[in-house]
């Protein structure tokens, strides 16, 4: 009888452990997917995650943007530590989390207004020099006509409302 | 939904267990292993889904995020070790008060 209490009292505890870390698991989750914590995540990513990989190598996003600009690789710390582009690379993401995951529309940045948010922050850095400020500005025109299609074209969503 | 069949259930077991210990003593001594153990799969947890997060995207530097996500495990598996320490505490005071009473 004590023996088969014993079991029972042990199998709950075991039960107790799992559901409870489950049930934390599962808030944490749905705390992460709120709309809150997106924009705190999004808020916490600068240029340079974007150009890195976890071991802090540079990917190939460093090296196009280093190809296309021909620029050194202080130039390109540079602009990567900028703290007004990183100002604006949290402006565009906000942008792009509030339009795919907030169906907000109207908070898609036009081209034009993309640009216009490249050039003033590139302007208002004094540690960028004006050649690099040129460079940065005339590549952007390249592209201006598919930048804002090619941001509000990737892939968002929330987990579990795929 | 599921958050609440969850606490609902979890709920459910501690009133058992309560009722099936009968002993107060015991009980609490249950809880602060409950808590330890909980505290110790919560830190687990964090970290398997740290590595996941880590190891799945590669285009850019997720660590940042990975962190902020672990933190929230981490904060949570401290507040159950604290629970179980308080327990644990409690439970030592219990026994040295009772200890005391009965040489008395």
């Amino acid at each position: 009888m004590i023996k088969s209490k014993g079991i029972i009292i042990s199998v709950l505890i075991i039960l107790l452990v799992f559901l409870s870390t489950i049930a934390v698991t599962y808030s944490v989750v749905i705390n992460v997917v709120s709309n809150n914590e997106i924009y705190e995540i999004v808020n916490v990513i600068r240029i340079r995650d974007l150009m890195t990989d976890n071991n802090g190598n540079y990917n190939s996003a460093y090296y196009n943007v280093k190809n296309k600009l021909n620029i050194s690789d202080d130039e390109a710390n540079l602009l990567m530590e900028s703290s007004k582009l990183n100002e604006s690379l949290k402006i565009v993401l906000n942008s792009i989390v509030s339009y795919k995951v907030d169906n907000d529309l109207d908070s898609k940045m036009s081209n034009d207004e993309l640009y216009n948010l490249i050039v003033s922050s590139v302007n208002e850095d004094d540690n960028i020099s004006n050649n690099l400020k040129n460079k940065v500005i005339e590549n952007s025109k390249i592209y201006i006509n598919d930048i804002s299609k090619f941001l509000y074209d990737i892939d968002v969503s929330l987990l579990g409302n795929n | 939904m599921i958050g609440y069949i969850l606490y609902g259930i979890i709920l459910a077991i501690v009133i058992i267990l309560i009722i099936k210990i009968n002993n107060e003593l015991l009980i609490i001594k249950i809880f602060s292993i409950l808590s330890f153990l909980l505290s110790f799969s919560v830190f687990f947890i964090g970290y398997l889904i740290k590595i996941i997060i880590d190891n799945k995207i590669n285009f850019i530097n997720s660590i940042v995020i990975s962190n902020f996500i672990f933190n929230k495990f981490i904060a949570i598996g401290f507040i159950n070790l604290i629970i179980g320490l308080l327990f644990a505490i409690l439970y030592i005071l219990l026994i040295i008060i009772y200890k005391k009473r009965v040489n008395k």
